[in-house]
């Protein structure tokens, strides 16, 4: 019994062991775990320099409304928000088919400085904003609700695509 | 009731009389569930007919960590008390789990092109679930790695309980961090995310996956006892010649 007893401490003491050494590697690359940066976190680092002009991060958030625009060179430009800050993106690629305005949305690409060049960027953000997003892909993040669209509606949980 | 679970002869026995029952509930739900899903359950208001996959995504990955926490339970059982039955079960389910956390993976991957745009990102919930894959693996290889089988049972078992630290990881991953893969639709009871045509297909593609899972894990534990017998036979031979 006794021996028993010693290999149920010794398999708790392992278990133990283990999941703090886990819980410590996560919480040292908790940077690294994290998947996207919202808008702010991204402003909140860049202001204090650890994230610097040409660094390869994700960003993530929703499309603003009304953001959407495309110009002739089939570069497209959108603002994704945390509901507190706002960054302006570029992208010039194929969107996913869940891509909207108000869709949430994942951007990986490079962190810009603003050199008043983009006319788009200085519609939305006269002389405000030093930085924006030059998207190298674009990825759409979908909630996890499911329901059939006519329940959709019904909520007006934004439009509908199927007919 | 406690002896039928420890002595071989005696579970071996039920599960000759509960196999083809398994196996005939799990039929008649999947030709149920799959007509459900296909045919009788509406296209979803983003995502049309690809939320179809979630009929097989979703069960085969909640059935690929029951499975894993089934053979580490199991494992501990053998390695505390060191019951064959224990030992059998844990290496019969193995396989069954690996299959399962496949499919969860490959279907995931072919639902995540159409809808998110790319099929793998290494976010925390898919990383999370890879490194349980690597865990069956390491448990199907490390227990028949050792020329000494009651030696590989015990350290296989060993890692299949460090392997447990995984499942909660999995589990809170999409809430703990900001990930690509939505957050759980179903454990969340303040309010039901997911509508009630498309929970009754989820729901019984589940318990159909899971007699399934039952009726194979069944036909494997009756071989890994044959094998275990075989292989005691094996040691006796060579410990007298």
């Amino acid at each position: 019994m006794i021996k028993r007893r010693k290999k149920v401490y010794r398999i708790i003491s392992l278990l133990l062991i283990v999941s703090i050494s886990i819980f410590l590697i996560t919480y040292a690359l908790r940077d690294n775990v994290i998947f996207f940066y919202s808008p702010s976190e991204v402003l909140e680092k860049v202001s204090k320099n650890e994230i610097v002009e040409g660094s390869l991060i994700r960003l993530g958030g929703l499309v603003l409304e009304d953001s959407f625009s495309r110009d002739s060179n089939r570069q497209v430009f959108f603002i994704i928000t945390d509901n507190n800050k706002e960054i302006f993106v570029t992208y010039k690629g194929i969107l996913p088919d869940l891509f909207e305005e108000g869709q949430g949305v994942i951007a990986e690409g490079f962190l810009r400085l603003n050199k008043n060049s983009l006319k788009h960027l200085n519609e939305y953000f006269p002389q405000k904003n030093k930085v924006y997003f030059e998207a190298q892909a674009v990825l759409a993040k979908h909630d996890e609700n499911y329901m059939p669209p006519e329940v959709a509606e019904s909520l007006e949980m934004g439009s509908y695509r199927y007919d | 009731m406690k002896n039928i679970f420890i002595i071989p002869g005696q579970l071996n026995k039920i599960s000759i009389f509960l196999s083809p029952w398994f196996a005939f509930f799990s039929f008649i739900l999947l030709l149920f569930g799959l007509w459900l899903s296909f045919f009788n359950s509406p296209i979803d208001y983003q995502q049309g007919n690809a939320v179809r996959i979630l009929y097989i995504h979703a069960p085969s990955a909640w059935l690929s960590m029951l499975i894993y926490s089934f053979l580490a339970i199991n494992s501990f059982f053998g390695l505390v008390y060191g019951h064959v039955t224990a030992f059998c079960l844990a290496r019969a389910s193995a396989p069954i789990g690996l299959t399962f956390t496949s499919i969860c993976l490959v279907t995931g991957s072919i639902w995540g092109k159409p809808m998110w745009g790319t099929w793998w990102v290494w976010d925390a919930r898919l990383t999370s679930v890879l490194v349980l894959f690597f865990f069956y693996i390491g448990y199907i290889v490390f227990s028949k790695s050792f020329t000494d089988f009651i030696k590989g049972e015990k350290f296989s078992s060993i890692l299949s309980i460090i392997g447990i630290v995984n499942l909660p990881i999995i589990k809170f991953s999409v809430d703990y961090w900001n990930t690509l893969h939505q957050p759980a639709s179903i454990s969340k009871l303040s309010s039901p995310s997911i509508h009630i045509d498309m929970l009754v297909p989820l729901i019984v593609m589940f318990l159909s996956f899971l007699f399934l899972f039952l009726y194979i894990l069944i036909l494997r534990f009756q071989a890994e006892l044959n094998i275990r017998k075989i292989n005691i036979n094996n040691m006796k031979f060579y410990k007298e010649s």
